[in-house]
């Protein structure tokens, strides 16, 4: 039994992973910033009549500009087309939606640690609670955390494994849990598209100050209002309408993630992940109470790679597959593979032998 | 003189306050099951969703469905908002959605009160409130921490907690168990918007307000218990109100008959300026007996509060849930089938499917012995005096008879839309009426602030006097329903019972 710190002898082998997801109900990811809503026909006090300017920027008159929650966004330095003007830089800024890996990979740790791991064993790793005056046997949950750690047969090691710890509940007495994980995620891909908003249009009298010009338009979005209903009058709750912006269902996402020194148990996981994410268990970003986040792996690929003179690199080459590592030509290979041969018997096989060169 | 019944009643709260439970309690009922529900909802009358509506003036000239992108939904959290509420009601929680206080407004509201104290801005002014008390029993709030437990509801959709006193004070939410799929609509379930026979809901004739929007003002007992009488300086009686009756349910009613009854009903023909006081627009409904399909997923509940879930899904015999927009004219009655339960155990297995006809078997036997405190049993969360009335207000029949409308504002109603000439004269012979009724009761009436104290029954008896019944008959909630068309021996028929 043994802690799982990842490549004690160095990196032997890696899985990429690359699918595509299709959202199947719209996507909200926060920005902590908000954008503005007016509705064009203000004056009239009861209605739906949908008809909104929009303005990239927090509200300004909150009479008349109502806050809508944004899509989490990022600036991206593009080449400015007036950089010819006078006084004009070359580059300017540029605001995208964009999707953290790590919402992605938050979401498939969690799941994973609901999934597998015993109903007491949950908390093992969490951290007390900060109540004044309660004494808490430290040394005994460190005990107790690095037993079932230590235990191959118990689902934390595992998951620890793949996603890392850092736990130090009982610093200078014992030993803390430190380690990154073998799972690496990489940036979500969206679609190089522009769209045109369909729930609202930039308002005009924004061009003094551009911010609609630089506001990101590369998803398709939509707005969703909510106003909850007061209890006792089943009328809307006073304060409680809030409105924010989904990424809509039907878009395309690429997300690509590694794992170093993959075994046995992190491919039962990714096959556990595939079944649940489409089953709609395991869904990404917020509001997910609300059924949002669902999605559906579309396309799956997966390329492994081995140094060629392990038994992983021997049952690589056996399988018969383009090489895909040449410029590594006689140190690693690769090959590109479905699921159903990466999880074939031969392949979790070989996974389980340690990998050190022969 | 009878009139129809309102087309709404309340659950009234528990004076022993809310059942919570700390976190580590509610996760001590059984195994933790998570899983998938498979859902099927029948429309029972038609479901209206509000998406679009475009207006003409002060009039909406239709509503549409509630569209998302190219396709028709009705929304999870309509869904997840007509369980919850249902849960919060039938299991003594916490009341989730207050507006917090109301402001005296002119025109609106004669006197301010407040409902959540601890919302209530301390800039606002408070003199302008009717009294420093709520008109709720705090203990039915959401409280800044969960340190005295959290309801079931919470535990099961989630906990915001409320404003903490101490800004720097850090309170942890809990993140609900349950996720709830937006269900899908096809256009051809949706009925056309224009054609002979096309759904329709009144409003008020070119004006700001919704028909029947709620107005719990505290100079009624309408919405609120009676607390006491004052006569202000002009000599003008006010019936002074404090305390939410309850969670508001609406009753199921055929919309057609009740729509029917206002087009035709004189009451609510002209208004006292001789113009229609009623236009009617179309709305797009999911039709009659159509159903649409989605899922629920449950993450690590423990097996008794799922069952709660489960039972809320099916309520059992005649109670049926309301959705959407118009359950004041009889749209939205719905009913939730199980239709599929699928249990994801630990570990990598595959999940299993649960046997519907042993869950609902299971129930119905926990709740045959509802008083006898087995702690295996679901009923130990319910709470047996508001179940029956939530079975009274939400009792289903196929082939309804009474029709539920809402007070008219003119004569025989709440009597606010007068003329001028019969204004003048209605206010003489109510002063009056008043007088007498509460000589009558011995009851004393100075001038000024505050009045004197009324107790419950004898503000009942006050609002029950016939004469004062016939010149203010919505002075009392209760008194009015009691003096409706609605069955007496409906009441004692509605009682829960889940086989």
């Amino acid at each position: 039994m043994s802690i799982p710190i990842p490549f004690p002898q160095g990196v032997t082998s890696l899985l990429k992973c690359t699918w595509t997801l299709e959202l199947k109900t719209p996507l909200v990811i926060r920005a902590s910033t908000s954008a503005s809503i007016r509705n064009k026909s203000r004056v009239q006090k009861k209605g739906r009549d949908k008809q909104y300017d929009f303005r990239w920027e927090e509200p300004i008159d909150e009479k008349e500009w109502a806050a809508v929650r944004d899509f989490n966004y990022e600036f991206q330095a593009i080449e400015n087309e007036d950089n010819g003007r006078k006084d004009e830089f070359k580059l300017k800024l540029q605001a995208r939606y964009s999707i953290p890996g790590s919402s992605i990979r938050g979401a498939l740790r969690q799941w994973t640690i609901r999934t597998l791991v015993k109903d007491d064993e949950m908390r093992l790793f969490s951290l007390p609670k900060l109540v004044t005056g309660e004494s808490i046997e430290k040394a005994e949950r460190m005990t107790k955390a690095r037993k079932a750690v230590e235990d191959p047969e118990n689902r934390w090691h595992d998951i620890l494994s793949l996603f890392g710890i850092a736990y130090d509940l009982n610093p200078g007495v014992n030993d803390p849990f430190i380690w990154g994980g073998r799972l690496e995620m990489g940036t979500v891909a969206l679609p190089k598209q522009e769209y045109m908003p369909e729930d609202y249009r930039y308002d005009k009298s924004d061009e003094g100050k551009k911010v609609n010009v630089i506001a990101p338009k590369n998803i398709k979005q939509n707005l969703k209002t909510r106003s909850p209903l007061d209890r006792v009058t089943m009328a809307a709750r006073s304060g409680g309408l809030h409105s924010g912006l989904e990424m809509s269902e039907g878009q395309m996402l690429n997300i690509e993630f590694r794992i170093l020194n993959p075994k046995p148990n992190d491919l039962k996981i990714i096959k556990l992940w595939k079944r649940d994410i489409d089953a709609g268990f395991i869904r990404f970003g917020g509001l997910t109470s609300q059924g949002r986040g669902k999605v559906k792996i579309e396309r799956d690929s997966y390329s492994l790679f081995a140094v060629c003179k392990t038994p992983l690199g021997k049952a690589i080459g056996e399988l018969g597959k383009e090489e895909i590592a040449e410029e590594f030509a006689g140190i690693w290979t690769g090959a590109e593979l479905d699921f159903a041969t990466v999880f074939s018997k031969n392949i979790m096989d070989t996974l389980n032998v340690v990998h050190l060169p022969s | 003189m009878s009139h129809n019944p309102n087309p709404f009643d309340f659950v009234p709260f528990d004076e022993n306050g809310p059942q919570l439970k700390s976190l580590e309690e509610w996760m001590s009922y059984g195994p933790l099951r998570t899983g998938r529900i498979a859902v099927e909802m029948k429309v029972l009358t038609p479901v209206h969703i509000v998406g679009e509506q475009p207006m003409s003036g002060n009039n909406i000239q239709e509503s549409r469905f509630f569209k998302r992108g190219d396709k028709h939904y009705i929304s999870a959290s309509s869904i997840r908002g007509a369980l919850r509420a249902f849960i919060e009601a039938a299991c003594n929680g916490w009341v989730l959605q207050l507006t917090p206080y109301y402001q005296k407004e002119k025109k609106k509201q004669t006197y301010g009160f407040k409902v959540v104290d601890s919302e209530t801005p301390k800039n606002a002014k408070i003199s302008k409130f009717l009294s420093s008390s709520c008109s709720i029993d705090q203990r039915f709030c959401v409280p800044p921490s969960a340190e005295q437990g959290i309801d079931l509801a919470s535990f099961l959709f989630g906990y915001i907690p409320g404003k903490p006193v101490d800004k720097n004070q850090f309170n942890p939410a809990w993140k609900g168990r349950i996720i709830i799929d937006d269900a899908e609509v096809s256009s051809s379930q949706l009925s056309p918007l224009y054609d002979a026979n096309h759904y329709k809901v009144p409003d008020l004739n070119n004006q700001d307000a919704f028909m029947g929007g709620p107005h719990p003002s505290a100079s009624s007992w309408w919405y609120q218990f009676p607390k006491e009488i004052r006569r202000d300086q002009y000599g003008v009686y006010k019936f002074i109100g404090l305390g939410f009756r309850g969670r508001k349910f609406y009753f199921h009613q055929d919309p057609v008959n009740c729509i029917k009854y206002y087009n035709e009903s004189s009451d609510w023909n002209k208004n006292s300026d001789g113009k229609d006081k009623l236009y009617f627009f179309p709305i797009e409904c999911i039709d009659q007996n159509e159903s649409v399909s989605f899922d629920i997923f449950f993450d690590s509940i423990p097996e008794q509060l799922l069952y709660i879930l489960f039972f809320a899904l099916e309520p059992g015999k005649k109670i049926r849930h309301k959705l959407g927009y118009g359950k004041a004219y009889g749209y939205g009655s719905i009913e939730f089938s199980m239709r599929e339960v699928v249990y994801q155990d630990k570990g990598f297995v595959e999940p299993e499917a649960a046997d519907l006809n042993a869950i609902r078997m299971s129930i119905g036997k926990q709740l045959s012995l509802f008083d006898s405190k087995d702690t295996g049993s679901i009923a130990q969360f319910l709470h047996r005096a508001s179940l029956d009335v939530l079975s009274f207000i939400l009792w289903y029949e196929s082939s309804f008879k009474a029709i539920f409308s809402y007070p008219c504002a003119g004569e025989g109603g709440f009597n606010v839309d007068l003329d001028k000439q019969k204004r003048k004269e209605y206010n003489g012979i109510l002063k009056t009426v008043i007088e007498n009724t509460l000589r009558l009761n011995g009851v004393k009436v100075s001038n000024g602030n505050p009045g004197d104290s009324i107790s419950l029954d004898k503000g009942e008896k006050i609002s029950s006097n016939p004469f004062l019944f016939r010149y203010k008959p919505t002075l009392h909630f209760e008194v009015y329903q009691a003096n409706s068309t609605l069955d007496k021996k409906i009441k004692a028929k509605r009682k829960f019972s889940y086989l």
